[in-house]
């Protein structure tokens, strides 16, 4: 046994109107947690649909500004922002993130007040933002609570934030949406502190992205941020987050080629990402963890300190590992340690996501076969 | 002050510094471009041994070409006195500097010159080497039509539920459209 899709007679869209409307009569109060893209625009629209149909008057929106937001996402927030049904809530909250240039990883901080000094921030926060000061914190400082607590503030009662989390767009979000079987799309945030009444609300789990696109522009005739035909021109990744993480770092040729102001601005603000650009392939992830795996536990170890940049990702990580190790040494052709070191490069022990097995057409399950293949040879050469 | 001269085709040579590579797409349109506008930019060369600093691939295509090398036999060369390595750093230097087009501006300006009724699309394809795929992009490549919406009917609904392998059917995650980004 184990978890499978059982498709439904009615279509995406007619189950993320009833997914929604659940929401809104299970919870005090709903707000779109919105980032620019499309997938939360299709979101903000579902919510538009219910409160015109209940007369709940204008839909709370948070916008949570992680200062790496693209000139065009940035105008088509403040769009949104100035249309009379919305109601946003900007936030700029000093966070941690991170840069990875050349195999390496930088911790860095959004907003943070240093940057600001020395002229290289990004850009400047908008006047109408929600900062670290408005919750008696001090500025460009990682706040001690995780930035929902903050963005759920002044909410009354039980608490929903609709994103436009979907389940196509990786395994990892696949597997956040299969684990519960009954209300699937109601999670609690991973990270949260016991006792804050909030849950996401992922309620278009199961659309794909044309789906996305059809719903916005024929059922809405409703504008999507513009970033997007400029990435359908050059085939370029349709995401529209921070373009610096260990991943995303790969499609900087996609800023270039997207938005090549912003790329201009990235490198003032962290002149470190242009070797990136030029060299990225020569420096792609799947060499480095293939570094680490080489070596085995102890490659394994070595990972989680250079990697691991807190002390919450450390304590994470080791778990992680260990859960792995008691599978690996059950079945350590499913549980290889390629994979483990995958899984903690796209941060799954973050995300509260169970230790998972190689399945066939992965990186890893080639890999295990061109190994089984190898052994085999010497095997017979000896 | 600098000094231009003509230089006779077969006197020039190729820098062994040479660290570019021009695609066989693009050089059509560059050989294009020289028959039909000669050279407007000269090349920029050593004056030791007239090896070329900058301008490698618009020399060898004249030369390359049978028809192009009867029409050009000399070429404008601006001639620089250094040492090799100083002409190593100077085509390092001209080569790292040099613009990127900027796919969202170059698609406004197509659209602008089919507009102007100036240039056609079969221009397109000859002065710049252009596939009929290209040109349909860079005239309209939105992503309403690269995700073809009119044609796409929603996808089915679906729940998540405990079930033996192989019961229902398998899940496929979206790829970027470059597996390799």
């Amino acid at each position: 046994m184990s978890r499978q899709r059982l498709f439904l007679d009615i279509d995406c869209v007619e189950a993320a109107r009833q997914r929604i409307r659940h929401v809104y009569d299970t919870f005090d109060t709903v707000c779109v947690q919105f980032s620019g893209g499309k997938d939360s625009t299709a979101v903000l629209l579902l919510a538009k649909e219910i409160h015109d149909e209940r007369g709940l008057g204008p839909v709370k929106v948070i916008f949570r500004d992680e200062e790496m937001v693209s000139p065009l996402v940035v105008d088509y927030v403040n769009y949104i922002r100035d249309l009379p049904w919305v109601d946003m809530e900007w936030y700029c909250m000093p966070q941690g993130s991170e840069v990875w240039v050349l195999g390496k990883r930088e911790s860095i901080i959004l907003w943070s007040e240093t940057r600001r000094k020395e002229g290289r921030l990004c850009r400047e926060m908008p006047p109408w933002a929600i900062t670290a000061e408005h919750f008696g914190l001090p500025p460009g400082k990682p706040p001690p609570e995780i930035i929902d607590y903050y963005t759920m503030q002044g909410k009354n009662g039980s608490t929903a934030f609709i994103t436009g989390v979907r389940a196509s767009e990786s395994m990892l979000r696949y597997r956040s949406l299969v684990q519960k079987l009954h209300e699937n799309y109601i999670v609690t945030p991973y990270k949260s502190k016991k006792g804050i009444p909030l849950k996401f609300a992922k309620v278009i789990y199961d659309w794909q992205t044309a789906d996305v696109f059809k719903f916005i522009i024929e059922e809405h005739n409703f504008p999507y941020c513009e970033y997007y035909d400029r990435a359908a021109l050059t085939g370029s990744n349709t995401r529209v987050g921070i373009p610096l993480h260990g991943v995303a770092i790969r499609r900087l040729g996609d800023v270039i080629s997207t938005e090549p102001e912003f790329y201009d601005v990235l490198v003032h603000c962290f002149p470190e990402i242009d070797a990136q650009r030029r060299y990225w392939n020569i420096y792609d992830y799947d060499k480095l963890i293939k570094q680490y795996a080489d070596r085995g536990f102890d490659g394994v170890k070595q990972f989680v300190d250079d990697f691991m940049l807190n002390e919450f990702k450390v304590v994470r990580a080791r778990a992680f590992v260990a859960e792995f190790r008691r599978k690996h040494a059950i079945d350590p052709r499913s549980y290889t340690i390629y994979s483990l070191i995958y899984q903690m490069f796209m941060g799954a022990m973050l995300h509260s996501v169970a230790v998972s097995p190689i399945g066939p057409k992965t990186k890893s399950h080639s890999v295990r076969a061109i190994e089984e293949i190898e052994s085999a040879v010497v095997n017979d050469g000896n | 002050m600098m000094e231009i001269s003509l230089i006779q085709l077969g006197d020039l040579k190729k820098g062994d510094w040479q660290s570019t590579h021009i695609l066989r797409p693009d050089l059509k349109a560059l050989a294009n471009s020289i028959a039909e506008l000669g050279f407007i930019v000269p090349l920029i060369i050593m004056k030791r041994d007239n090896s070329i600093i900058d301008g490698y691939h618009r020399w060898m295509i004249v030369k390359e070409s049978k028809d192009l090398s009867k029409s050009i036999t000399e070429i404008p060369c601006v001639i620089i006195d250094c040492d090799s390595l100083e002409a190593s750093m100077m085509h390092l230097r001209l080569n790292r500097t040099r613009g990127t087009l900027v796919a969202h501006r170059v698609s406004e300006l197509v659209k602008k010159l089919i507009r102007s009724k100036k240039y056609s699309e079969e221009d397109l394809r000859h002065l710049l080497s252009m596939s009929e795929e290209e040109i349909d992009v860079l005239l309209d490549g939105t992503i309403i039509k690269r995700v073809n919406i009119s044609e796409h009917k929603y996808s089915r609904a679906w729940v998540p539920i405990e079930a033996p392998k192989g019961a229902v059917e398998d899940f496929t995650a979206e790829k970027p459209p470059n597996a390799d980004r």
